[in-house]
């Protein structure tokens, strides 16, 4: 089917579709998270969208809201119930204005019945009397009192439910991040003993599920799932004998959770979960023009709200809708975020709920410093949005030394060993209004990065109360000081103009064929692809030349692997051994592909549109990578660049 | 493969064996009566580790195919495929006792001389192609991507034509034939680079340059007899097309000798490839069929 070209280019204002209605600035601030905003922010809102910078859309029960993959530039907010009845209240009141004003301006249209009313509107569109179209359609939306009872009737029921879920929180704090299906599982347990505690926690699920308004999910091509094997019986039967130990190494090494651009982390096992009214989704993709993370679909008939960007940054900068953001994220994804970290991985339930509680969120703007190199080390971070960059002052100018996103964290290594912070971490901010001329789209914009900082005093009490903690956290600090040892090394190496232009340097597995040695049998190329279950090579043979070398394209394992930065879902990230992993949630943005200044990464159609990247044969049993395993003369090497070229090269 | 110090090891080791066999032919010809021959025991030993060598060679084919399998580097099987497979013929010539025998012994010992001579010089050829190749072509690319190029450059000397002398070229179907080689028609060119008609001297004379000598150079660049393939006689036509035409042209007359220049190279590589390659279409198969006869010899020599 042909693709709309149009459709995926941001545009400058929503169009509106049967069921959705624009949303003025009066009736907008009726809304909960957008009340308290100040005339001035009504322009800014507008932007060059007007009205139509932000729509309500209504959303039968199994309508798709947004599908994992698509080009994303807007953002959602779920209407809650009281946010609907002040909606329909200031409905209300416009259209008791408006027939106040009918009666003197047009008495004959006053009486009409709203159908009609709606008809002449339309049929006066091309007149210049606008007002009278306001008019007539203001009395025309005025909502139905049925519906507004029932909203009220479902507010009341919803009040109820929170009522619950306080004397939850007071009986025992860890039952506010239990889901519905949990807390059902609980009452079922404490029925006998504790009937109370029972009928609350039932009343509280049966409250979430009437807040649950949409599903979110990713699909997931899971390994072993892939395009039929290629190649030869012989290799398809040593190709099946061997995937077994790979899928083991894959299972052990998989990750929980997988982040995407929501309120929530999905469970990488079953990759669904739950969006409530009240929060917001899609938000990195509003910002930086990311394919939308998962799919979204309406779980009953709901309200939401779409913005384009002008519109998410006003709210952002509100404090009232900031709050809230804040204390989704902490109640839902934070205890995620930390049991994801290989610190707190193992960590007691009561330490997570310690660190839910008494963290600070904090907020950084693009490029902004989170702490400096030298400075005293007075709290670590798990980045919760964004990408940090962490840089090191250099002759020249900066090293990187990584990319940290959503997950991660940054800044224990202080207050590991007790010393002054080792590099520098800024909130990463892209170069603005740069064009990729590959694919014609923007490229990513810098965001702001959040952050949760624990401080010194937390982590110091977390390391008495959980000695196993402690020992982890020394056992990372050595490995830590060993990388850094290692890195200074090869950073101390010479190279010359040429080196640097083909960005040979930042191999640390860089591939190298000796064109001498090469008779160009291919067999690098035919053993990568039977590596791979895919049956796609990870390595070209073509690229530079430098001296008798052929630098293929193929992934180098860069010191500072850029193609990490804007995954919208956090797919590719470093493997144990360093090698780069684009995990089987990939969404086939292309983002990395893009990134990547050696054209390392390809889109393939591997179960669905996917980048693919060498992984260094990581899962083998000695490492070495196929490519050179299987050179018959010798010509393919990887070797670590700084090593080779200082050996190899006359340093002028 | 390159045959350097790193063959060391398997040079001395198939030298020492050979001439630890030599040593014991010797004393069992001179000790055994009637000479020595294939059916006494010690002929028989060397014909099975001949057999067994043979084999060895063999097998390099099939751990080619099983990449997963860590069990020596192919390089290591390469450099034994190389070594034992040519101490394989001191021991069939002491099995055999320097005689051909009947009709299958006399096909399997000129199978056995063709295979070591043509692996011999298939050794020889992969040791010094690939440097003559990294010298002479400067613009590689991999071989099956080969005339997919040839039609890109085709497709590219069609434009800057059309750039330099406003309109198409009137080449008859070459439009067509570059879309249903590539699926991509040659672009018109933007109007600010185009040097409309008339506007310089010699478009007459680079349209038919292009029309006589470069378009049917580049549609078979690999008959031998145009003036443009070889370097020389480019670099000559060239020069002598340039004299009489306008400044403004001798731009695209530039990128003309570009294109066929990385034709050349081009072809250059395809005729390597083919010299570096060629000899395993004898190899290999005369590989297999030495292997089934040596069977087959097997089998009748115990059975018979």
């Amino acid at each position: 089917m042909a693709k709309d070209v149009a459709a995926d280019q941001p545009r400058e204002k929503l169009d509106i579709r049967p069921g959705d209605a624009e949303m003025p600035f009066a009736q907008l601030t009726r809304i909960g998270v957008f009340a308290g905003l100040s005339k001035k922010a009504e322009s800014k809102l507008k932007g060059k969208g007007g009205d139509r910078a932000v729509v309500l859309r209504r959303f039968r029960k199994g309508d798709i809201i947004c599908r994992q993959g698509d080009p994303g530039w807007t953002a959602f907010y779920i209407l809650r119930t009281d946010d609907l009845l002040n909606l329909c209240a200031a409905k209300f009141e416009a259209a008791t204005a408006a027939d106040e004003s009918l009666v003197t301006a047009a008495p004959e249209l006053a009486a009409l019945d709203p159908l009609v009313k709606r008809e002449r509107a339309e049929e006066l569109e091309q007149s210049s009397d606008a007002e009278l179209i306001c008019q007539l359609q203001a009395s025309a939306d005025r909502p139905d009192p049925a519906e507004v009872e029932a909203l009220r009737d479902k507010m009341l029921a919803e009040q109820a439910a929170a009522s619950a879920d306080v004397k939850l929180g007071e009986i025992d704090p860890s039952f506010v991040g239990l889901g519905a299906d949990a807390k059902r599982a609980r009452a079922n347990d404490v029925e006998a003993e504790k009937p109370e505690l029972a009928d609350l926690l039932r009343r509280s699920a049966d409250g979430m599920d009437h807040r649950a308004k949409a599903l979110v999910s990713l699909t997931i091509h899971r390994k072993g799932e892939e395009a039929p094997p290629s190649g030869g019986t012989v290799a398809r039967l040593m190709r099946g004998f061997f995937r077994s130990r790979k899928a083991r190494v894959a299972k052990s090494t998989g990750p929980r959770f997988i982040p995407i651009d929501g309120p929530v982390d999905l469970n990488y096992e079953d990759p669904i979960a739950r969006l409530y009214e009240g929060e917001l989704f899609g938000e990195m993709s509003c910002i930086n023009y990311f394919p939308r993370s998962a799919t979204v679909r309406a779980a009953q008939d709901c309200y939401m709200i779409e913005m384009l960007r002008n519109v998410l940054e006003t709210l952002l900068d509100n404090e009232t809708f900031k709050a809230e953001m804040d204390r989704v994220y902490r109640e839902r994804v934070l205890a995620n975020h930390l049991r994801s970290i290989p610190l707190f991985a193992d960590a007691p339930d009561d330490v997570l709920e310690k660190l839910r509680t008494q963290v600070d969120l904090v907020t950084k703007q693009p490029g902004e410093v989170i702490f400096d190199e030298g400075e005293p080390s007075d709290s670590v971070y798990v980045i919760r949005i964004g990408t940090v960059k962490v840089y090191r002052k250099a002759a020249g100018g900066e090293r990187v030394l990584a990319y940290r996103s959503r997950g991660e964290m940054i800044g224990e290594m202080g207050l590991i060993d007790g010393e002054p912070r080792n590099a520098t971490c800024a909130a990463y901010e892209h170069p603005r209004g740069e064009k990729k001329a590959r694919s014609g789209t923007p490229a990513a914009y810098s965001a702001r990065i959040e952050l949760v900082r624990i401080g010194v005093d937390l982590f110091k009490e977390i390391c008495r109360d959980y000695p196993q903690f402690k020992q982890q956290v020394e056992s990372v600090a050595r490995e830590r000081a060993d990388e850094d040892t290692l890195r200074d090394e090869k950073i101390t190496a010479h190279y010359s103009g040429r080196v640097d232009a083909l960005g040979l340097m930042q191999g640390q597995k860089l591939m190298l064929i000796d064109l001498e040695r090469c008779t160009r049998c291919d067999e690098c190329v035919r053993a990568c692809v039977d590596t791979h279950d895919d049956g796609v090579t990870r390595l070209l043979r073509e690229g530079p030349r430098f001296g008798k070398f052929l630098i293929p394209a193929t992934c180098r394992q860069c010191l500072d692997p850029v193609c990490m930065i804007g995954c919208p879902v956090g797919s590719i990230h470093k493997g144990a051994t360093g090698d780069i992993v684009i995990e089987d949630w990939c969404i086939g943005c292309s983002i990395c592909a893009q990134q990547c200044p050696y054209e390392a990464i390809t889109m393939q159609d591997v179960a669905g549109k996917k980048a693919v990247v060498c992984d260094q044969c990581s899962s083998t049993n000695d490492g070495v990578p196929s490519c050179v395993y299987a050179c018959p003369h010798d010509a393919a090497i990887r070797t670590d660049a700084a090593t080779f070229f200082s050996e190899h090269l006359t340093v002028k | 493969m390159r045959l350097d110090r790193t063959h060391m090891g398997w040079m001395l080791g198939s030298v020492f064996y050979t001439a630890a066999a030599t040593v014991v032919y010797v004393v069992y010809s001179i000790t055994t009566p009637g000479g020595p021959k294939g059916d006494t025991w010690v002929g028989l030993a060397y014909g099975l580790i001949g057999f067994f060598l043979i084999l060895f060679a063999g097998l390099l084919g099939a751990r080619k195919k099983i990449v997963l399998a860590r069990v020596g580097s192919l390089s290591w099987w390469m450099r034994g495929h190389l070594w034992l497979g040519m101490l394989s013929l001191p021991m069939i010539l002491f099995h055999a006792a320097f005689a051909f025998g009947g009709p299958l012994t006399t096909v399997l010992m000129t199978l056995l001389f063709i295979i070591v001579i043509s692996g011999i010089a298939g050794a020889l050829l992969q040791h010094a192609i690939p440097g003559v190749m990294t010298a002479q072509v400067t613009e590689e690319t991999t071989v099956e991507q080969i005339d997919r190029m040839f039609a890109n450059l085709r497709r590219e000397a069609f434009e800057v034509v059309w750039t330099a002398c406003g309109d198409a070229p009137e080449a008859d179907g070459e439009r067509d034939a570059i879309k249903e080689l590539i699926g991509d028609a040659p672009k018109k060119p933007k109007p600010a680079n185009v040097i409309k008609f008339g506007e310089a001297e010699g478009q007459d004379q680079l349209q038919r340059f292009y029309r006589n000598t470069i378009l049917p150079y580049l549609r078979k660049p690999r008959v031998i007899g145009s003036a443009l393939a070889s370097s020389t006689g480019a670099t000559l036509t060239f020069d002598t097309v340039v004299v009489g035409l306008d400044p403004k042209l001798h731009e695209a007359v530039s990128c003309l000798a570009e294109i066929c220049d990385e034709t050349r190279q081009k072809v250059r590589q395809m005729h390597l490839h083919n010299i570096l390659h060629g000899w395993l279409l004898l190899h290999i198969p005369l590989s297999m069929a030495l292997m089934v006869l040596m069977v087959v010899h097997a089998v009748m020599a115990l059975y018979y």
